[in-house]
């Protein structure tokens, strides 16, 4: 016979996981269902809970800390509404390729599939939002289950996994030899070298090449190198919203980002390159416009750690499977270097016959001034952070991103909401960093309460509300795209952000009441807890310039043709 | 999870009306037969048969079998060939469940064994065989 020498019940066994796996913070609200899992983590001495105000709040905390630090982070649900709740956090980790890992409690074995109170099929419901789930049938099965589930949302492209637990499942007690090890991500695969050398073969031949990255660049803390090789052949590099931050917007080689909202310039140089050399980018439609019109003349190199992301909407001439950094250092050797003064004379004519506007740079009033004015004063360490909508393009357009992991917002999935729960997390990730998260009126709803959250935790958050008083982006498209026929997108009442701030215990500002804005706003961005910052916007000011949904990137249009007497905020 | 189902939706329902199908009307290169080794569990086919849902690919025939011990199970799919088909099953080999993907073509062997039994109500000697063996 064989003497056990651990017994431990599952909701224990999950804990102590956790635990191996270093985690420190836990975002999510008890219930029912996963009390057990929360009696256990009352014991735990190394992680700290974070009781958020909504699930859905504990699943974006969850994001914030694994945007900032890459590392898979938890977040905890009860069964039913709150697993529901939960799920468009976890769509937007999965959309946007962050490791999160969310325990949902389940009702007991003996009732699931009978309808009990608080059942969703929550194993059902996530598996096309998640890279992976579980349904947990043993105790015994939580010691595979749980550092696989590490192992799988930080491998290769990173993403989402879920475990759904039976509350009898947590209860059960297992005996067992030995812990196993912590789930820790694969390998990446080996970039095969003749594939990295055709690619430095095009790029040796290219006359006009671009640089295109995004989020898989900096998943793969590949910045330095993305930079390393741009500088090395002179390669202008535009970044797609998600990968914002990894090459510095000062740097001379940056054409910012591209697609729908890019400068003109950085569309009309996709438009003349002769090589494209994709690296952790999906080719989303936001980015490209219409596709089969993106960079008409180039040979296409794609860089991606999936490969099922490549051929899937272009065809690329080279094609190289694996993690960007280590693609990049393989190439770089390869790669001639090259001052290519041509093209880069011609990229900057571009520029110069399309400069960017930047109106109401210097006005406090406009949401282009308060941007820049805001990252004047912030440090280069620290992170900004995004709703979505209008200013979430504003900001993707005039801040100016200095480093990667520094700039967190809602790629793919565009979830109103994200803002504020995921700085929170960003805040408790890096309590050394200034958190700024730029919200709008109608986005800070989503998950205004959370704002408790920010005051518990003391987190070093502050929120801006460029406030329009408007479901701005749509009613902006309403007024480009629908006749100008606004509808259900201008709130009619006046919301007091301030005072609703102050209810939660946190510090507001009003821009609009300063006698000296800018003397608010550096006060208001100085010194510890979280903030508010009202500022009002006009709701005509739009995000310019912009491709229509499915036109192609060089036919942006710049709006100024367009009627603007609608003032909705009068 | 030994389910069979029968192509659908245009799967004949009495061998009497039962038209043609297959050879005659389609010419073998349309169709696909994917093999699949799926992990044996209860969320397993709901992995493999939502990500072609949400594709809108059609499944035309399916067939699952546990294989060794039980814990693999083999999982047969009949589906047409169009140009999304590589995406697809790039997207299949992702899937955590699938331990493994054999592209067939358009060898269907399996499923016109199946057929046969469909259409004629005939087992062969060979499902026969087989089937015997699983109990
Ligand atoms: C959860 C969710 N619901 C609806 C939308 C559609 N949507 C996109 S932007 C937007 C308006 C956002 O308004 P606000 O936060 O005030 O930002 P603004 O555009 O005014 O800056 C809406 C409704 C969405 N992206 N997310
Ligand atoms: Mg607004």
């Amino acid at each position: 016979m064989t003497a056990h020498t651990i017994r431990m019940s599952g909701a224990q066994i999950v804990i102590h996981l956790l635990e191996r796996q270093k985690i420190s913070t836990i975002a999510g609200i008890p219930g029912g269902a996963n009390l057990p899992l929360y009696d256990a983590l009352s014991r735990s001495r190394s992680i700290r809970h974070v009781l958020a105000r909504h699930e859905q709040g504990a699943g974006f905390i969850a994001q914030g800390m694994a945007r900032v630090t890459g590392a898979p982070a938890v977040c905890f649900a009860t069964s039913g509404p709150g697993a529901t709740n939960i799920l468009t956090a976890i769509a937007d980790a999965k959309l946007d390729s962050i490791p999160v890992v969310c325990i949902t409690g389940q009702t007991p074995r003996p009732l699931i599939g009978t309808d009990s109170f608080q059942e969703v099929d929550v194993y059902g419901m996530s598996i096309p939002i998640t890279k992976h789930n579980f349904m947990a049938r043993s105790a015994g099965e939580l010691l595979e289950i749980i550092p696989e589930a590490f192992r799988i949302a930080s491998s290769g492209r990173p993403g989402p996994v879920l475990i759904d637990i039976p509350k009898d499942v947590q209860t059960e007690e297992a005996t067992f030899d030995a812990w196993p090890e912590p789930g820790r991500p694969d390998a990446p695969p080996e970039p095969d070298g003749s594939a990295v050398a055709r690619a430095a073969s095009f790029i040796n031949a290219s006359r006009r090449p671009i640089l295109y990255i995004g989020g898989g660049v900096i998943q793969a803390e590949a910045s330095a190198l993305a930079v390393a090789l741009a500088e090395k052949a002179s390669i202008p590099t535009a970044m797609s919203l998600m990968g914002l931050g990894a090459v510095p917007s000062a740097h001379p080689l940056a054409l910012g980002m591209l697609g729908m909202h890019a400068a003109r310039a950085t569309n009309l140089a996709l438009e003349e390159c002769d090589l494209l050399i994709a690296a952790g980018v999906r080719f989303d439609d936001r980015a490209t416009g219409k596709v089969e019109a993106f960079c008409p003349q180039a040979k296409i190199v794609h860089i991606d750690i999936d490969p099922a992301e490549i051929d899937k909407l272009k065809t690329p001439h080279a094609a190289i499977v694996g993690d960007a950094g280590r693609v990049f250092e393989a190439l770089l050797p390869q790669v001639e270097r090259n001052p290519r003064r041509d093209w880069l004379t011609r990229v900057g004519k571009l520029q110069e016959e399309h400069p960017f506007a930047r109106n109401g740079a210097d006005d406090l009033g406009s949401p282009c001034g308060i941007i820049t004015r805001t990252a004047e004063l912030l440090d280069e360490d620290a992170v900004i952070v995004t709703d979505v909508g209008q200013h979430q393009m504003w900001t993707a357009q005039h801040y100016p991103f200095r480093r990667p992991r520094r700039w967190l917002t809602s790629g793919g999935l565009g979830t109103m909401g994200f803002g504020l729960p995921s700085a929170i997390g960003a805040a408790l990730a890096r309590p050394q960093s200034q958190v700024v998260c730029f919200s709008g009126d109608g986005s800070i709803m989503m998950n205004i309460q959370e704002l408790a959250t920010a005051v518990e935790q003391n987190a070093n958050v502050t929120v801006i509300v460029l406030n329009n008083c408007a479901l701005g982006l749509v009613r902006q498209q309403q007024s480009l795209f629908y006749g100008n026929r606004i509808y259900a997108s201008v709130y009619p009442s006046q919301v007091d952000f301030v005072k609703i701030a102050e209810g939660f215990g946190v510090k507001a500002y009003d821009l609009a009441r300063a006698s000296d804005p800018s003397a608010m706003l550096e006060q208001a961005l100085k010194g510890p807890g979280p903030r508010l910052i009202h500022a009002r916007i006009d709701a005509n000011e739009q995000v310019l310039p912009m491709t229509p949904p499915g036109a192609a990137n060089k036919d942006m249009i710049e709006g100024e043709s367009h009627v603007r007497h609608f003032r909705a905020c009068a | 999870m030994s389910a069979i189902s029968a192509p659908a939706p245009d799967a004949p329902t009495t061998a009497s009306d039962a038209p043609a199908r297959g050879k005659e009307d389609r010419p073998d290169g349309c169709f696909a037969v994917l093999e699949l080794a799926v992990k044996n569990h209860p969320g397993a086919l709901s992995h493999v048969c939502g990500l072609f849902a949400r594709r809108a690919y059609n499944l035309e025939a399916m067939a699952c079998l546990p294989t060794g011990d039980g814990k693999i199970s083999r999982l047969w799919l009949l589906v047409h060939e169009d140009e999304r088909l590589p995406q697809v099953i790039k997207q299949v080999r992702k899937l955590e469940d699938v331990a493994e993907v054999i592209d067939h073509g358009s060898d269907r062997k399996i499923f016109v064994k199946l057929e046969g039994v469909l259409l004629t109500g005939e087992e062969t000697e060979a499902a026969r065989q087989e089937s015997d063996k699983l109990h």
